[in-house]
């Protein structure tokens, strides 16, 4: 601790260069933090799935329906505890700024059934069941346009056209704590499937999907495949996932976003390690008269190597706690915006790996630069 | 027993190729308390002496012996160690940590010591006001004159209270009575504190500030260690 001033001494022998170095740094780990926890949410979205809840689509196309008569034959597969016919229901709100949002037409008995959260309170599911056109919102919609039970909610299906020709009349009838953990019904609107179903143009008797709920999560691969095997050959095959794979190959769609972030952080830190060495090497050789003068005092070789290597570390942590500080605090935002929590330790705990390992590598060749130096040329300015 | 004592002291370094003898098969004894000015033309030897004595660097050949201890034999950093302890140096340029105030400067050798910090401030305040520069001492080197910065470097050779003051060109940088104020502090810290003093000067106004003066020229004393010029 007794040397801590002249390492921060020697950061700041040259401030405008400093800053500039700083900031590069501080930008890198606000990158890094960002995109590391937006692959880390994504990851904990994939785990927090549930592992005995399956999800029953069209083998040709997840848009393509499935008839109704499949949910009895799914409900008397060996293996499956209960099972619930879905309409993907997503649709806009007709405000001033109209905003599109995930929503299901869902059997109210069956969905309860099958909800693992348990999330909707039992008084909404009550409600949802006594009025046709009713809607539970997620409290993030309901913020969203502010809107309370009573309300009325005429909503712009993406898919479905009421018999009416006109936007879906909904009534609020409850609202639930959203579940970001939930990637499926922890943000979506929840209608009343007989309404939906019966007040399409299209597709009447069929369901988007079905949510399988097994007795055994171990068992859940082979109680997917018994359900596959015996819509097999029929116009309408299946394809039965776990609720895991399913989120899973829907965020692969995107692309493979480990990868990419993987790349572009790997790039950053790459352009960044050379800088960083740069800069500590010029201002090391800036300063071997005065290294000189430490050695002469009677510095060992090894401290000035420390001196070097601590300065290195201060820099790089200081400049990185200040980046993932910043991510950190855009992480909430952040979560608003994607739908899912971000799990900040984590994300925090690796950066200030990164950040030690930067300093190190950077640092190392002007610190032996420092620790080399012969008193007697440096002196003579040779 | 002298302070410092050289046995056959040879000193080269290699140029290019070629190897080139700066001090050829030198003795020299320096008796404690002394007050000592190297003189000599430019390249006669004067600062690789000084380096040899101050624990800077070591012989090609023979012995420096300085308070009964071979420091030719010591490792690399016992040598640094050794420094700290036993000398204090002065220099031309001050050479001054330019990001440090006075009192950090004065401050560097005692954070090699087991010194607590409260102890330290206690001791650089003594060195400070020892060369009259308390007023001056959150300054940093760039607020200070050439004068009081060469002082600051007293005070920081001074301060871990050295056996053995080793100065290159204190006055070299200075005007005529600024460097006149500057050897007079340092006689009066060889007089009053005892300390002994080695110093390389080019100006003979200076080295009248000496007990004894001795002149290299092409890495030989011209003047033989019993024909003392004392003050």
């Amino acid at each position: 601790m007794k040397y801590l001033h002249l390492v921060w001494a020697g950061i700041w022998r040259r401030p405008g260069r400093a800053t500039l170095t700083l900031l590069s740094i501080v930008n890198a780990f606000l990158l890094y933090g960002l995109l590391q926890g937006f692959v880390s949410g994504l990851g904990d979205t994939v785990a927090d799935t549930h592992a005995d809840v399956l999800i029953t689509l069209s083998r040709v196309s997840q848009l393509e329906p499935l008839p109704m008569s499949h949910l009895a034959q799914i409900r008397a597969t060996p293996g499956v505890k209960s099972a619930a016919p879905l309409i993907i229901f997503s649709g806009a709100y007709h405000t001033a700024r109209p905003a599109n949002f995930g929503g299901f037409a869902v059997d109210p008995d069956s969905f309860v059934a099958t909800d693992t959260d348990e999330a909707i309170p039992p008084q909404d599911i009550v409600a949802l069941k006594r009025t046709r056109t009713g809607v539970i919102l997620p409290a993030r919609v309901a913020a969203q346009f502010n809107l309370k039970v009573g309300d009325r909610m005429p909503v712009k299906s993406l898919m479905w056209t009421n018999k009416d020709g006109g936007a879906w009349p909904l009534d609020v009838v409850g609202v639930y704590a959203s579940n970001p953990k939930d990637l499926f019904f922890g943000s979506s609107i929840l209608a009343n499937y007989d309404y939906v179903d019966q007040a399409r143009t299209q597709s009447t008797g069929t369901a988007s999907l079905f949510v399988v709920r097994v007795d055994d999560p171990a068992q859940a691969g082979q109680v997917a495949q018994r359900i596959d095997a015996q819509f097999a050959n029929s116009p309408d095959e299946t394809k039965t996932e776990s609720e895991q794979q399913l989120v899973a190959d829907q965020i692969k769609q995107i692309g493979d976003i480990g990868f990419v972030v993987r790349a572009i952080v790997g790039a950053v830190f790459f352009a960044l390690l050379f800088s960083v060495a740069a800069v500590m090497m010029q201002s090391v050789r800036e300063r071997t008269p005065e290294l000189a003068v430490l050695k002469t005092i009677g510095f060992t070789d090894t401290t000035v190597l420390g001196l070097i290597l601590a300065e290195a570390l201060v820099f790089c942590l200081v400049s990185a706690a200040i980046g993932l500080g910043l991510a950190a605090l855009v992480f909430p935002l952040a979560k608003t915006a994607v739908g899912f929590r971000i799990d900040v330790g984590p994300v925090l705990l690796a950066g200030l790996g990164l950040a030690l390992l930067l300093a190190l590598i950077s640092g190392l060749p002007p610190a032996l630069r420092g620790m080399r130096l012969s008193i007697v040329d440096a002196l003579a300015g040779r | 027993m002298a302070l410092v004592e050289l046995r056959g002291v040879v000193k080269r370094y290699k140029r290019g190729r070629q190897q080139v003898e700066v001090l050829h098969n030198l003795d020299l004894a320096i008796e404690a308390g002394e007050f000592l000015a190297l003189m000599g033309p430019s390249g006669s030897g004067k600062t690789t002496l000084l380096n040899l004595i101050g624990g800077l660097d070591r012989p090609t050949e023979g012995e420096v012996i300085v308070g009964g201890e071979h420091i030719d034999d010591l490792s690399s950093g016992e040598l640094a160690r050794w420094r700290a302890r036993h000398v204090g140096f002065v220099f031309q340029f001050y050479n001054l940590m330019p990001t440090l105030s006075a009192e950090k400067n004065v401050e560097l050798p005692l954070l090699l010591t087991h010194l607590s910090g409260a102890q330290r401030q206690k001791n650089v305040a003594a060195a400070l006001e020892l060369v009259g520069l308390t007023d001056r001492r959150k300054h940093k080197p760039a607020e200070l004159s050439g004068g009081q910065q060469q002082r600051v470097a007293i005070a920081r050779a001074l301060v871990a209270d050295p056996t053995l003051l080793v100065c290159d060109e204190p006055t070299g940088d200075l005007d005529r009575e600024t460097a006149e104020e500057i050897l007079g502090l340092i006689q009066l810290l060889n007089r009053e504190q005892g300390k002994t003093v080695i110093m390389v000067t080019h100006d003979p106004k200076a080295a009248e500030f000496a007990k004894r003066t001795l002149h290299l020229d092409k890495g030989a004393l011209a003047d033989a260690p019993s024909e003392m010029a004392a003050q």
